[in-house]
């Protein structure tokens, strides 16, 4: 463990955050079993109270744990490789920690999407004066809870497996994977072009899809946003999968350098930064242009809100789209267009 | 549906530093209707500034409800209790004004948020100031100003944005014979088919103008009844 003033922020940013989202699901748990909208008693009106309590504490503490994960991707990108002897980015940071790191930034992303979920629900559930969504986004707080425990307590553990002493692999570890030039061309026995293929194709039909969805009637709402759902769930894997294995080369200018985190270095102009902000954006959004619109058909008095979110998800996911295969596939043009050959 | 004030049951308990609880309010029913004026009395330390409170909407009953126009409003989530607060008039038992603020930036102050043009909000502070027959203090500051001066201020402050529902605690306390029978003329006034006039006295002065209550309800030892 090395006590770096950047790691301490992370991890008592990580304890504030968890006490905090605690403090609400108690709360949660207690509307859950005890909720009773019809009834004026002293046990509601005290939840009621409660309630609005818990939803600040909640709030307060999803932006304290938005701000520790940006600080510990900071700190995995652009400080710690200078400190872990032989690392040059993040994945020498992540092997510094033994992975632990990477499974804890993935378990946090998966938090931070119960948690936008929540936050979600909770701006339709405050539209109106009942506040109607209590019980059921409740149970979407107490969901992240477990998940929540298990970002901070990876987090930490990896934190405590820093070393500055022992040095690492770092980029060699990227060439290493690969016993033949073959297998550098392709990602589970599918070559490359195929993937980028696939990715294109992906591209056209979640740009369509999304079209739809800001353009359909309220009969097809569901079914146009559900559609953009699920290809967004397939897309956004794929999509990562071909930026590190073919487009980052254009950024790189190297050929077989499929590292992520070199995209986050100065040298790379921090392009990672807007292409995985692109990609967490269309992960929220897609899934949250469904279970918008299903609100909307669920409950008649959120409509006109939740039809709002739906649509406003659609766009941002559709602007998040463009941007992100403008800023992929650019430099490639370009590099097409002065050379006159693609990489790879 | 038509403007109404009702209180269902309506409870509230305060915690003592010992953690044992005392009831201040206990199931207390009202309704009252537009059009309709209500005087509320009762010794000091019986509740009635706590009631008052909860009917504007500045507490939280610890149990029952507030219903206005049919919808709880008690209950209702923070942001949706304020601006249902806005078609509410409060006169508190102080004048609480800003200090260091004029007398007309003090009025115009609860109608900001509306948005209206600033000469349209001066217009309207003006119309206030009139009706108390207080526009002469217009420019100075309220810390010059006499305790009656200042309430008649805070009364200019509850009309400004001509609410519905008007509620008054003492708000002839500090004032002389000659100007507690202008505010109280000005209440009856007030009284049209559109509104819900609350106030709350134990001032006899009053009594003297039977024109202004429509009901009148006693608040002794947490109980709110009406009195024939």
């Amino acid at each position: 463990m090395i006590w770096h003033p950047l790691l301490i922020a992370v991890v008592v940013g990580d304890l504030l955050s968890l006490v905090l989202w605690l403090g609400a699901a108690a709360t949660a748990f207690q509307i859950v079993i005890k909720w009773v909208p019809q009834s004026a008693a002293r046990e509601q009106i005290q939840l009621e109270r409660k309630a609005e309590t818990a939803r600040l504490a909640a709030k307060f503490s999803l932006a304290v744990f938005f701000l520790s994960t940006a600080l510990l991707i900071i700190g995995i990108t652009n400080v710690l490789p200078e400190i872990v002897p032989g690392a040059m980015c993040g994945t020498g940071v992540l092997q510094a920690t033994d992975g632990l790191e990477g499974r804890a930034l993935m378990v946090r992303f998966f938090v931070f999407f119960i948690m936008a979920l929540w936050l979600t629900y909770e701006k339709l559930n405050l539209s109106r004066p009942d506040a109607p969504l209590t019980k059921y986004n409740s149970r979407v707080l107490l969901l992240a809870l477990p998940f929540f425990f298990l970002a901070v307590i990876t987090t930490f553990r990896g934190i405590l497996r820093i070393d500055s002493h022992q040095p690492v692999d770092c980029c060699a570890m990227v060439y290493d994977q690969f016993g033949s030039l073959t297998a550098a061309r392709q990602i589970a026995g599918i070559p490359n072009t195929l993937w980028v293929w696939t990715f294109w194709t992906l591209t056209a039909l979640i740009l369509l899809c999304a079209v739809w969805s800001l353009r359909t009637k309220r009969t097809n709402r569901e079914k146009a946003t559900g559609s953009l759902a699920v290809i967004t769930v397939i897309w956004v894997p794929i999509a990562a999968i071909t930026l590190v294995r073919v487009y980052a080369a254009y950024f790189y200018q190297v050929l077989h350098h499929h590292c992520p985190w070199c995209l986050f270095l100065p040298e790379h102009k921090f392009v990672g930064v807007p292409l995985f902000g692109a990609l967490i954006i269309i992960t929220l959004e897609g899934p949250i242009s469904y279970l918008a619109a299903k609100t909307a058909a669920n409950y008649p008095d959120l409509l006109p809100r939740a039809r709002r979110r739906s649509r406003l998800a659609g766009l941002r996911l559709l602007l998040a789209v463009v941007a992100y295969t403008g800023m992929v596939a650019l430099p490639a043009i370009y590099w097409r267009l002065i050379y006159g050959v693609w990489i790879g | 549906m038509s403007l109404s004030l009702v209180c269902q049951e309506v409870s509230l308990s305060r915690r003592r530093a010992d953690a044992s609880e005392r009831a201040i309010l206990k199931d207390v029913n009202l309704t009252l209707t537009a059009g309709q004026g209500a005087m509320i009395s009762g010794k000091t330390g019986a509740g009635k500034s706590t009631l008052l409170h909860l009917l504007a909407g500045l507490l939280r009953p610890s149990q029952g409800q507030i219903i206005a126009n049919g919808q709880p409003v008690s209950r209702w989530n923070t942001v949706h209790r304020d601006l249902w607060r806005r078609q509410v008039g409060i006169v508190f038992q102080k004048p609480h004004l800003i200090n260091g603020f004029t007398v007309l930036e003090n009025v115009i102050l609860p109608v900001i948020p509306r948005g209206a043009s600033i000469t349209q909000l001066r217009k309207l502070a003006w119309e206030a100031l009139d009706t108390l027959g207080i526009s002469h203090l217009a420019k100075q500051n309220v810390l010059s100003l006499s305790g009656g001066e200042q309430q008649r201020v805070s009364i200019a402050r509850a009309i400004v944005s001509r609410p519905n529902i008007l509620i008054a605690d003492e708000p002839t306390a500090h004032q002389d014979d000659e100007g507690a029978a202008l505010i109280i003329e000005k209440f009856v006034g007030w009284k049209l088919p559109q509104t819900i006039l609350i106030v709350a006295a134990h001032d006899p002065r009053w009594a003297l103008h039977g024109a202004f209550a429509d009901k009148h309800f006693l608040l002794e030892n947490g109980r709110l009844e009406e009195m024939q």
